[in-house]
């Protein structure tokens, strides 16, 4: 497999998670990532973006988000970055009690992903995740 | 407008059919906002379809949880129509434990079958 790298910049819109999350999917499957490890990339990334439009722009139109998604033969590499409300710290991704009804987008990010951190610099909070591919 | 679900009775079931194939935040809004407006008479048990379903996030797992804390007291309710990715995500999350699930549509509509 040849390294492959696509990258997206989009406005902070529910609506525009679809098209980045299927453009990623096609991206790992155009390079013979198997449905599994497509499959949770593609659950991790909706989820990154999606808190970076609920939390880090509280829902705000009109903001710009950045994804960055690289693989090669031994991972599939994503960034996703805001310049929104940054968090104190990386979450911990604990599985809520079954009747909450939110807070299980960074358990199913750490439950996807091999590698997770967060970190948030100059204005810029990123999220960085890899899956391995083996 | 764009229309993410749809609603019948048949007899003194409430089905709910889900009419995308992404199950996220946009389908979950809604489903919660018709939840919060829609009186529970008039049926004894309500099915969330959700045949047509190939990919859910957490919002949309949000929003099948408003839907059972919502009628797990008052009705006999049913999640149908589960396929793999979908299973998948209730598994990881132990929600399988909780609801009840059925990969089937039509065995729905004459009695809750959990499967495991």
């Amino acid at each position: 497999m040849k390294a492959a790298q696509q990258n997206f910049r989009f406005d902070s819109r529910l609506c525009n998670v679809t098209d980045v999350a299927k453009a990623a999917r096609r991206l790992c499957e155009e390079n013979a990532v198997c449905d599994a490890h497509a499959a949770a990339v593609e659950l991790a990334l909706v989820e990154a973006v999606n808190n970076a439009i609920e939390h880090g722009y509280q829902g705000e139109p009109g903001h710009e988000l950045a994804v960055e998604v690289f693989l090669n033969d031994s991972a599939v590499h994503v960034t996703v970055s805001e310049q929104g409300i940054g968090m104190a710290r990386e979450p911990s991704g604990e599985l809520p009690p079954p009747d909450q009804v939110n807070g299980r987008g960074w358990f199913l990010i750490r439950r996807c992903m091999d590698e997770v951190s967060y970190k948030s610099e100059r204005g810029i909070n990123t999220v960085y995740m890899c899956r391995y591919l083996r | 407008m764009a229309i993410y679900f749809d609603v019948r009775f048949r007899g003194t079931s409430l089905r709910i059919e889900v009419l995308e194939a992404r199950f996220d935040a946009r389908v979950g809004d809604a489903l919660v906002n018709w939840l919060s407006m829609t009186p529970d008479i008039g049926f004894d048990r309500v099915i969330l379809d959700l045949d047509a379903v190939e990919f859910m996030d957490s919002s949309g797992l949000g929003a099948i949880v408003s839907f059972w804390r919502r009628f797990r007291d008052s009705k006999e309710i049913c999640i149908a129509g589960v396929k793999p990715a979908v299973r998948d995500l209730l598994c990881i999350t132990r929600m399988d434990y909780v609801l009840p699930i059925s990969v089937s549509t039509q065995a729905s509509y004459t009695g809750v079958q959990r499967q495991t």
